[in-house]
């Protein structure tokens, strides 16, 4: 809990810019943002654990 | 257990789906494939026994297969609206005869008017209310030792750390104790939304991004999803971004319901985790694993394929 309290502290505002941009796109756009967002997190030191594949989009 | 592929996996869902319209008649609802592929031991059972029990095909395979059969022309779509909404089944587009087509079509309406009855049931008052009051049980049945719930009632958290939730209500929030035998080592607030729902959640899907969305203007308040499936991508997204995920492995009904209707309808489609809950405001409905640490062992979540 208490790792977890502090990722979020630093990845939230990343979540909160994609969760406002994501809900105007669709199709390839949203895939588009959601390749930013995960080189967003990346940028912030958050290594994806095999979940930012576009197969479980 | 032996990996598969993407290929594999996509392979096998292919073949099982295959399978599975053709012993179900050649019409089926797609929670009702998701319900024996995804969540049963029906590849062991039914498709090949040299399958491990264990073995469940993911449903963004399923989906894969599904279109691949759309595809080729083996799969076809067949919606009809029911009561002001769209219900659709899945049928064997290549019952050739007009005698078999006849019977595909017949399956198909009675299915869906079994499936409509289901999702009459998927209200806020039969459904999503059951399943936060569950949660909330369980969060007060931990009040005073592990966690110091907010005030807020049920599924009406508007404000957090005194400001308002953008984008409407959260279902739950508190503050965990970080050491429960000495309250001055601190504490970690956190917010939780619940799902009641069948889908699988996806590190993208619309569920997801509910909690997220709303928590994300409180970097000091750990998210929360409570829901009844949770595919292994989202512990593990969870987890790189500061949150947690409590699977529930449960669908929560109000008691209100018609047992008997309950039961032949969720039995039909192998909705084996859909229960009536005769009272959701006792804490041991959740489960004798408390929210908090099943949350916390769910990081453990190790990936198939």
């Amino acid at each position: 809990m208490i790792a977890a309290r502090d990722r979020w502290a630093e990845t939230a505002p990343i979540c909160r810019q994609y969760a406002r941009l994501r809900e105007d796109l669709s199709g390839e756009d949203r895939s588009q943002l959601w390749e930013q967002f995960v080189e967003d997190l990346e940028e912030a030191g958050v290594e994806p654990s095999g979940w930012a594949s576009p197969e479980h989009a | 257990m032996a990996r598969l592929t993407v290929d594999q996996w996509r392979t096998l869902a292919f073949r099982g789906l295959h399978q599975f319209v053709s012993e179900r008649g050649g019409a089926v609802v797609w929670p009702e494939v998701e319900a024996h592929l995804a969540e049963s031991d029906w590849l062991h059972r039914r498709l090949d026994r040299s399958f491990p029990a264990h073995w469940r095909i993911d449903p963004h395979h399923l989906t894969w297969a599904r279109r691949a059969h759309e595809e080729v022309g083996q799969l076809e779509r067949d919606a009809a609206v029911l009561n002001g909404r769209e219900v659709v089944a899945w049928i064997d587009s290549q019952a050739s005869d007009r005698r078999r087509k006849t019977e595909v079509e017949r399956l198909a309406a009675s299915k869906r008017r079994a499936y409509r009855s289901y999702l009459g049931w998927t209200t806020a008052e039969l459904c999503g209310d059951i399943a936060e009051a569950v949660v909330s049980a369980t969060v007060q049945s931990l009040a005073g030792r592990i966690v110091w719930p907010d005030p807020q009632p049920v599924g009406q958290v508007r404000e957090l750390q005194g400001f308002e939730v953008p984008g409407g209500p959260l279902d739950a929030a508190g503050h965990w104790a970080i050491d429960p035998a000495d309250p001055s080592v601190g504490w970690v607030p956190f917010a939780i939304e619940v799902k009641n729902i069948r889908r699988t959640v996806y590190p993208r899907s619309r569920e997801m991004w509910d909690l997220l969305a709303k928590v994300g203007h409180f970097p000091d308040v750990v998210p929360i999803l409570v829901t009844r499936r949770v595919h292994w991508t989202s512990f593990r997204f969870l987890k790189d971004v500061g949150a947690l995920a409590y699977m529930g492995e449960r669908q929560w009904f109000s008691p209100a319901i018609d047992a008997d209707d309950f039961d032949r309808i969720t039995r039909r489609f192998g909705f084996a985790d859909a229960i009536r809950i005769a009272d959701p405001t006792r804490p041991a409905a959740l489960s004798k694993r408390s929210l908090l640490s099943a949350s916390i062992a769910r990081d453990r979540a190790r990936p198939r394929h």
